[in-house]
């Protein structure tokens, strides 16, 4: 295709990503260097990069950036690890009873984030089942505390990007050269020893995706901390990146500070995937 | 991988299916006892899965206004029967003498009518206008979404130049950025230009967060097709454009609707963005989120009743088209 | 003044009319001539609600389309500041505010004058039933902002059988409350905590300072706008605040929020609270609780023996963007079919209204709500610039609770943030 042609199909994409990612992006950069908050929208004061060295020296934003990399270090390979388990013993049962469980399995994926963490609280309400065994079990009365919520958190995040991982895995599984494994049944070797040996190499691309886009995902993770953490109660400590830099525009009314914080998340995750969009940039270079 | 075949593993492996469906399923199914349930019911310290009188009053004050004088169970049965002769109109689509797109056309307008009747008929609350707002946001990012992102997907799968890499590398940074760094400007701009709380604003904004995601699955599947395709149709003297949409999209259809099932998730979702470019034209998970605040009394029942409402419809396009979703889910990771 | 008031009040109660009210549910507007949307936005409680169902009655009028969205209090006002800030068209045509808003939205010029308006239908709506302070409470400058459709304050509920059970008198200062959750006990297992208040978002917890400092003698700011919060008296009340959180809800204390308090007494599983009025009238719903007969209201505690009480007198309003798209007088007219005498005798059954004709109308706990009133500390300056100060409270106190900070560090960090903040915007000189 010649460079002409490619522009004219690409073209309109193009324009969008400039026109609203592009732009914004350089939009946020310059607002985060004003005074801005709800009484000066239409006209903020150019300050220098005073927002940006507040935010540095925050501790709430490196504590919120704390627990955004607890959530994605505990979050990511526990839904790996559990993905790929239940793959495996999906792939165990017969087509039809498949199909019915997968579509049990796929529910926490496509519910709202929203209103899925909002089902999730249910069962930790006063009235909730889950509160009621709690306190039968342990005989004490139940509220949340700042571990709880926390963990709650990171539940909801596995009980919601699992399924992800559980059907990518189940597809390479579908892929696996059935010789292979013929060959060292044959051999006599051991259930674990052909995971260990045949299974796991043949995901490991799948594996690097999968680590890519749930490490994106985590990093931004909003809706389920806004709606855990009862509209972000400061009592339980659990904001992340996003959440807070969400706090200090809407609740603190601090829009130059919010604009400066979110420049400096989107710093952050770009440093984690610049590995990452290197080993992507010379894969394309190599493939074209 | 081979089957195990010792029966006692055979039970095994079905115990913890089962279970780890009574995990997915376990938070929809709690809501769903307690969006039935009385205020008091709902509220019971000793939890009550059973032996409670069921109620359909909160989905009543969800979704209307006030109940018809007269007639209502009518009206309520006739608009259910159309709403179940569409769905399996849909369903068994292949076996209607007619061909599939028409059907298809048809119970889509079908749906269009309902949508446009069923507020002439029953008083219904603003929920029902949320409902349609999401509709009109989801499709209308659907839409614009797939056709540019077709169009740069087909590009990028055929064009051999150092640009398409750098802008493929650039889409997959953009991937990652958190929202708020692009919604805060979003909101400015929206405010300059007079588009804040406009169906357009929001649409155009999940098209571009979206863009980067669809483009790169898109190319994914236009990569599969082979190059002698169109280079055939162009022979035969039709141009690119024109080749492309007669001959490589109806090839490529299959992934086109994955890639779309995920523009719909997104768009059905979005909780930040809509909450922070509309004041009025809310989807539904921004009107949901009101439950949310620790301050609404009926933050049981009627949330729950909400819940399940926003739940159901996203529930029944998935299972309809639960084979695309999970060749999306695999397509760009299978080959790596 | 307010004596007078609530001296009234009471006559209206004795010899109030019950069983007046006419069920006429009709919108009384007069048809536009084209076809107008009005929209409102708010925040839910069990009155706000009623409103909202009120003003939907309206969309029976030829050409009107009524809607009505409602948030939680914080989301709400998020909204009307995104909307009205960047000073475009408003998507509101009314909007929900209280006394912490007036200054700042009204300072701001976000809000139409309704002078003129409240003049014209004086007589027709019979507007001087509404208490005089709470037209003050939205007047900034002379210009009439709102038109006061809740009163409203924090006072005390109560379990009459428990405190007799405990032997507990009403307590009158918030020392006599520790007391008494010393009595019940902390680790009581048959209740949740012996007593709450709201300490479960920035917001709530510069509500209950606010109520505390100013019974303390303290006050937000001095004449000068400087900030006075962090004078003594404001570490007193932080301290006190603390005490009564770590006395009566322990380790727990910053999670109940108000749906948790109101469910708590609604399910006997909680003593006592310190609740809003606008949500006393769930205590005696027959659909939600069998404890309508033993749950008894009490004012406000003080905060010593001789302090007036720590609740203030709070106002909701009903108010019009300056940039609303639609006809002025209409949006009123509409605004009225809430405050109007047949809809506030009927909305006083589940909240306090505004009209004093109506009082008669409303629940057990009017008594106490009135002498909250009466005896505490009124309510926030109007000026603009105690809106900055809310926010930035709202932000260091919770820092308190989670123990990052005493309260002597969070106030003045508060104040730090607020000196910078005023400077910037013209309020004060460096």
């Amino acid at each position: 295709m010649k460079r002409g042609t490619f522009f004219a199909f690409a073209s309109p994409s193009i324009i969008i990503m400039t026109l609203l990612m592009l732009i914004p992006l350089l939009m946020a950069i310059y607002l985060g260097m004003t005074r801005l908050n709800f009484q000066n929208v239409t006209n903020p004061e150019f300050i220098g990069l005073g927002n940006y060295t507040d935010v540095l020296q925050d501790e709430q934003f490196w504590r919120a950036f704390e627990f955004t990399a607890i959530y994605i270090i505990v979050v990511v390979p526990l839904v790996i690890i559990l993905g790929f388990v239940m793959a495996l013993i999906l792939d165990q049962v017969s087509i039809v009873t498949r199909g019915i469980y997968l579509s049990i399995f796929l529910l926490p994926f496509i519910i709202v984030p929203i209103v899925g963490s909002l089902m999730f609280k249910q069962l930790f309400e006063a009235s909730g089942p889950l509160t009621y065994l709690y306190q039968e079990i342990f005989e004490a009365r139940f509220r949340p505390t700042e571990l709880f919520v926390k963990l709650l958190i990171i539940s909801y995040g596995v009980w919601y990007i699992t399924p992800f991982t559980l059907v990518v895995y189940f597809a390479g599984l579908q892929t696996l050269p059935a010789d292979l494994i013929e060959a060292a049944s044959i051999d006599g070797a051991s259930w674990h020893r052909k995971i260990r040996h045949i299974v796991i190499p043949h995901v490991n691309s799948l594996t690097l995706f999968i680590l890519l886009f749930t490490i994106m995902d985590a990093y931004r993770v909003f809706d389920s901390v806004f709606v855990l953490s009862d509209q972000l109660n400061p009592i339980y400590r659990a904001n992340t990146v996003m959440t807070y830099t969400f706090q200090q525009a809407t609740l603190v009314q601090n829009l130059g500070k919010a604009n400066a914080m979110a420049v400096i998340t989107v710093i952050g995750i770009l440093i984690v995937l610049i590995p990452n969009l290197y080993i992507s940039y010379k894969g394309q270079i190599a493939e074209r | 991988m081979d089957k195990i075949r010792n029966p006692y593993g055979r039970i095994a492996i079905h115990v913890v299916l089962i279970v780890f469906a009574i995990y997915s399923a376990f938070p929809f199914l709690w809501t769903t006892l307690q969006s039935f349930k009385t205020f008091r019911d709902a509220n019971s310290r000793t939890p009550l899965f059973w032996g409670f009188e069921p109620t359909w009053e909160n989905y009543r004050e969800v979704w209307l206004r006030s109940i018809p004088e007269s007639g209502g169970a009518t009206i309520a049965f006739f608009l259910l029967l159309a709403v179940v002769l569409l769905i399996c109109a849909l369903l068994f689509a292949r076996y209607i003498p007619l061909p599939d797109w028409l059907v298809y056309a048809s119970v889509g307008l079908g749906f269009m009518f309902l949508l446009w009747i069923i507020p002439q008929v029953v008083d219904v609350s603003q929920f029902y206008d949320y409902f349609i707002n999401t509709i009109i946001v989801t499709v209308g990012t659907i839409v614009v979404s797939i056709s540019i992102g077709c169009l740069a997907g087909y590009g990028l799968a055929r064009y051999a130049g150092y640009v398409g890499v750098i802008i493929l590398i650039a889409a997959l940074a953009f991937r990652a950025l958190p929202r708020l760094a692009f919604i805060l400007p979003y909101f400015y701009i929206g405010s300059i230009t007079g588009l804040t709380d406009t169906h357009f604003l929001v649409i155009i904004t999940l098209v571009a967060v979206n863009q980067p995601f669809t483009i790169w699955m898109l190319r994914s599947f236009f990569m599969e097709v082979p190059k002698e395709l169109e280079e055939s149709a162009m022979v035969d003297g039709a141009n690119r454009l024109v080749s492309f949409v007669r001959v490589i999209v109806p090839i490529v259809w299959p992934g086109i609707i994955s890639t779309a099932l995920f523009s719909l998730l997104l768009a059905y979702n979005e909780f930040l963005l809509v909450r922070l470019l509309t004041q009025s034209n809310w989807t539904l998970p921004v009107a949901i989120s009101r439950f949310t605040g620790g301050e609404d009394p009926r933050h049981l029942t009627l949330a729950a009743a909400s819940a399940v409402s926003a739940t159901i419809p996203i529930m029944l396009v998935i299972l309809f088209f639960q084979k695309n979703l999970v060749k999306g889910l695999t397509a760009g990771a299978v080959k790596g | 003044m307010k004596k007078m008031i609530f001296v009234l009040a009471i006559l209206m109660l004795i010899v109030g009319v019950p069983g007046m009210a006419q069920e006429s549910n009709s919108c009384n507007v007069d048809a536009p001539a084209e076809s107008s949307e009005i929209n409102m936005i708010g925040w839910s409680f069990p009155i706000t609600d009623f409103y909202a169902a009120e003003l939907e009655l309206c969309n029976d009028v030829e050409n009107l389309t009524i809607n009505t969205q409602l948030l939680a209090s914080a989301d709400a006002q998020e909204q009307v500041r995104l909307a009205l800030s960047t000073g475009g068209d408003s998507p509101y045509d009314i909007v929900h505010l209280s006394n912490a808003q007036v200054g700042e939205w009204g300072g701001a010029g976000w809000l139409t004058p309704l002078n003129d308006l409240v003049e014209q239908y004086w007589d027709e709506y019979n507007l001087s039933d509404i208490p005089q302070v709470a037209w003050e409470g939205v007047t900034v400058d002379g210009q009439i902002y709102g038109v006061p459709i809740v009163s409203n304050t924090l006072h005390l509920i109560y379990r009459q059988d428990i405190f007799d059970e405990f032997g507990i008198e009403v307590p009158e200062t918030y020392g006599d409350v520790i007391e008494a959750c010393n009595t019940i006990g902390l680790d009581n297992r048959d209740y949740d905590a012996p007593f709450t208040i709201n300490l479960s978002a920035g917001w709530a917890w510069e509500i209950e300072f606010f109520q505390f400092l100013r019974a303390f003698g303290g006050d937000f700011l001095n004449e000068d706008l400087t900030p006075a919060f962090n004078g003594e008296e404001g570490v007193q009340a932080v301290e006190l605040l603390l005490d009564v959180a770590n006395a009566c809800m322990g380790e727990f204390g910053y999670t109940f929020d108000l749906n948790a308090q109101e469910v708590a007494m609604q399910l006997g599983t909680l003593p006592a609270t310190n609740m809003w009025a606008s949500r006393a009238a769930n205590m005696s719903d027959s659909e939600r609780t069998d404890l309508a007969d033993v749950i008894a209201y009490a004012p406000a505690p003080r905060v010593t023996e001789d302090s007036p009480r720590a609740g203030s007198a709070w106002n909701d309003y009903y108010a019009i963007p300056a940039t609303t798209t639609n006809d002025i007088e209409l949006i009123f007219q509409i605004i009225m079919e809430v405050a109007d005498e047949e809809s506030q005798q009927r909305a006083a059954a589940v909240g306090q209204v505004t009209r004093l004709s109506s009082s008669g109308f409303g629940g057990p706990y009017l008594e106490a709500a009135g002498i909250t009133v009466a005896e505490g500390i009124g309510i926030y300056d109007k000026h603009p610039a105690i809106a900055i100060v809310r926010a930035k409270l709202g932000e260091f106190l919770p820092l308190v609770g989670t123990g990052d900070m005493t309260p002597q560090e969070a106030l003045d960090a508060a104040a730090a943030a607020y000196i910078e903040e005023a400077t910037a915007q013209g309020y004060i000189d460096g």
